[in-house]
């Protein structure tokens, strides 16, 4: 949900629809609601609703609509743009456009904790790209402002962009939420990863290839997946840099998984664009070795490992045998939602 | 296989001494993209950044040391034959600028002047005509655009009396969001340097590995020097180019910081791609620091032949490594 224009279906189409950032531009107006069923982890269906933000639609959502609109919400994805005008002049055309826009939000949030009380709140502040200066403190502002406007609803709030990776990162943070046996995904991955001797092993989804779980020689990383309270806010990543920064081998960039999500998925699209299929790839470099393939039906997995003794045919071979126990996990995981 | 690295030296012995740089202008009308082409091709500019780019109030020199060593000058579009300093027998390349969207009547006779002014000093020089900003209109329509600027051009050219088959004259459609920016200026730097000994060793390890298809690319730049004499299928150079393109950026991302393993450590990566009939491999192998080899070969051919491909590629990759050394003793050019 969100005001009209500011990037939902845009954000859909790349997420879900593999499309290039670049054709957003060519998307129109959603009009109405716009179902989708998006199948996630195979089994595990997602339920999109996209809103249509023009204000005739806002108002119904909010009155005559709100039964059906409201009802069985697992996740509430509400879409803000950044606006960077308003750190120019505060024209009151625009001051009553957020104002509008945040009334919105309120009633949303009233509806959902009426019908859904169980939902979780996730705003996006999106368009961060327009923001060319202090992108942080912009961010930082916004988040301050909307946190008052929730009315001690917990949010968690992301500073996303169509255009790098910081939109993967926020939707792979909204699935995990979603995937209920994430955790014990997480300690399976995190034994695989001592039976590797890896320094990480990342678990894709294949279609959309959002991060679903991780492991790490810490328990930091997989509690950090999950922590997403007030507190935890995505833009601000000094959090995890600290925390694996110190149990970690080696202080990776923090980044890692959302780049790893987008250049895998551009590689994928570029390959598809010639009739082929992206099946799986092993990286050697002089410090670490890398392989990505393909673990169960629908998820892809990420060995990393920093020890150029290991062979990468022995990890592949690993991962061949960890393959059932996988698939067997997931389809617990599936049938328990 | 050690027949490779005599091929090498052949191959470079028959080579005139390269000149110390190649001179390389870019030219075109205001906004047309010159900078932004340079930036994202060999400065490492993410594409979507070039937008902000300020105009060059004047030229810009800049020079790189890659195995060929070459000179880019940056020239602002009020900039005339004369005010380059240098005489024209010294410009080795003159890329100009064309922006796809624009009304095609100005940059034309403006190219069309140019011709001739460089012609009379200095019939040899190779023009590259870049139409370039194709990802400012829908793909329907850009080849045919491109025809219309191609002939227009042709059709002025020889008004002028300009005899088009004794011009070295080449035009090329691109945009910094894809390949195809990547794909001209590798045209453009081989025209200026040759390639042979590079070419004819690819020729070899192909032949002998079974092998589809090699670039050799520049990793920095992601420009490809030389390919192995069969035709180049412009997907298989974009496919090759993705990959080399991934590759460079997932790096950084698991390389601890402040660590480096040993230097002779050559980076390797395997990609295996499906398709509905044959699945493929394409393979990167890092030759020295500037160089790699990206090959395409059926996956069943790499699964059955890993061993011999490996071999291969260690004589392969020596004879590349004598072949730049002598280039750079050769040339003297070489300043790493």
């Amino acid at each position: 949900m969100g005001k009209s224009g500011s990037g939902k279906t845009s954000m859909r189409s790349v997420i879900f629809s593999n499309n290039p950032a670049s054709l957003t531009s060519r998307l129109g107006a959603t009009n109405d609601v716009e179902q989708n069923h998006v199948r996630f982890l195979g089994d595990l269906i997602l339920n999109l609703w996209d809103c249509g933000g023009q204000e005739s639609f806002m108002d119904s959502y909010i009155s005559s609509q709100q039964s059906t609109i409201f009802q069985h919400v697992a996740v509430l994805i509400y879409v803000f743009e950044v606006d960077s005008a308003s750190n120019l002049a505060g024209s009151a055309e625009k001051d009553k456009d957020r104002e509008r826009d945040v009334s919105y939000y309120r009633s949303c949030l009233a509806a959902l904790a009426r019908y859904s009380p169980e939902a979780r709140v996730f705003v996006l502040v999106h368009k961060m790209d327009l923001v060319r200066e202090h992108r942080t403190e912009v961010f930082q502002k916004r988040v301050k402002e909307l946190e008052r406007e929730s009315d001690g609803v917990a949010i968690t709030t992301f500073g996303t962009s169509i255009w790098d990776e910081s939109l993967y990162k926020a939707w792979s943070r909204i699935v995990h939420t979603l995937i209920p046996n994430a955790k014990v995904l997480a300690k399976h991955l995190t034994t695989f990863a001592e039976a590797c001797g890896a320094t990480e092993v990342v678990m894709f989804e294949r279609t959309t290839f959002l991060v679903i779980a991780t492991s790490s020689t810490s328990t930091a990383t997989s509690s950090e997946l999950l922590a997403s309270t007030n507190g935890a806010q995505a833009a601000e990543p000094a959090d995890i840099r600290n925390s694996t920064g110190s149990t970690s081998p080696n202080s990776l960039d923090p980044t890692r998984y959302e780049r790893t999500s987008e250049l895998i998925k551009a590689f994928k699209l570029s390959c598809s664009r010639s009739q082929r299929q992206f099946q799986a790839t092993v990286m050697q470099t002089a410090t670490f070795t890398a392989v990505l393939e393909e673990l169960t039906r629908n998820t892809y997995i990420l060995v990393v490992v920093h020890d150029d003794e290991i062979e990468t045919d022995a990890i592949r071979m690993n991962i061949i045998a960890a393959r059932s126990k996988f698939e067997q996990l997931q389809s617990v995981s599936v049938t328990a939602s | 296989m050690s027949s490779l690295a005599h091929a090498a030296t052949a191959g470079l012995n028959g080579d005139a001494k390269t000149p110390a740089y190649s001179k390389i202008l870019l030219l075109g009308q205001r906004r047309s993209g010159k900078t932004s082409a340079k930036e994202t091709v060999f400065m490492n500019l993410p594409p979507k950044q070039t937008f902000y780019l300020e105009s060059t109030p004047r030229i810009t020199k800049t020079r790189f040391e890659s195995i060929v060593p070459f000179e880019l000058w940056d020239c602002p579009a009020s900039t005339s034959v004369a005010a380059l300093g240098v005489p024209l027998t010294e410009i080795s390349s003159l890329v100009y600028f064309i922006d796809v969207q624009d009304t095609y009547n100005v940059p034309i006779t403006k190219f069309v002047a140019l011709v001739l002014d460089c012609l009379r000093e200095n019939p040899d020089i190779h023009f590259e005509v870049l139409v370039h900003k194709a990802e400012s209109i829908p793909e329907e329509y850009r080849i045919e655009n491109f025809r219309i600027i191609q002939n227009r051009l042709s059709d002025e050219l020889e008004d002028v009396g300009i005899d088009l088959r004794e011009v070295q004259l080449n035009y090329h459609l691109t945009s910094v969001y894809d390949h195809s920016l990547w794909e001209a200026f590798s045209h453009i730097i081989q025209r200026n340097f040759g390639a042979d000994f590079l070419e004819s060793c690819l020729n070899l390890f192909c032949a002998n590995s079974q092998i589809q298809k090699a670039f050799i690319f520049d990793i920095a730049t992601r420009i490809y020097l030389a390919t192995d004499s069969s035709p180049v299928d412009p997907a298989d150079y974009a496919l090759a180019w993705d990959y080399v393109n991934t590759l460079r950026q997932l790096e950084p991302l698991y390389s601890p910081k402040g660590r480096t393993g040993p230097a002779d450590a050559w980076g390797t990566s395997i990609v295996r791609l499906n398709s509905s009939t044959t699945s493929i491999v394409i393979a990167y192998w890092q030759l020295n620091t500037h160089l790699a080899v990206v090959a395409i070969l059926p996956a069943e051919t790499y699964r059955e032949r890993v061993a011999l491909i490996d071999y291969n590629l260690v004589y392969f990759r020596e004879g590349v490594q004598e072949g730049c050394e002598l280039l750079a003793s050769g040339g003297d050019a070489m300043r790493d």
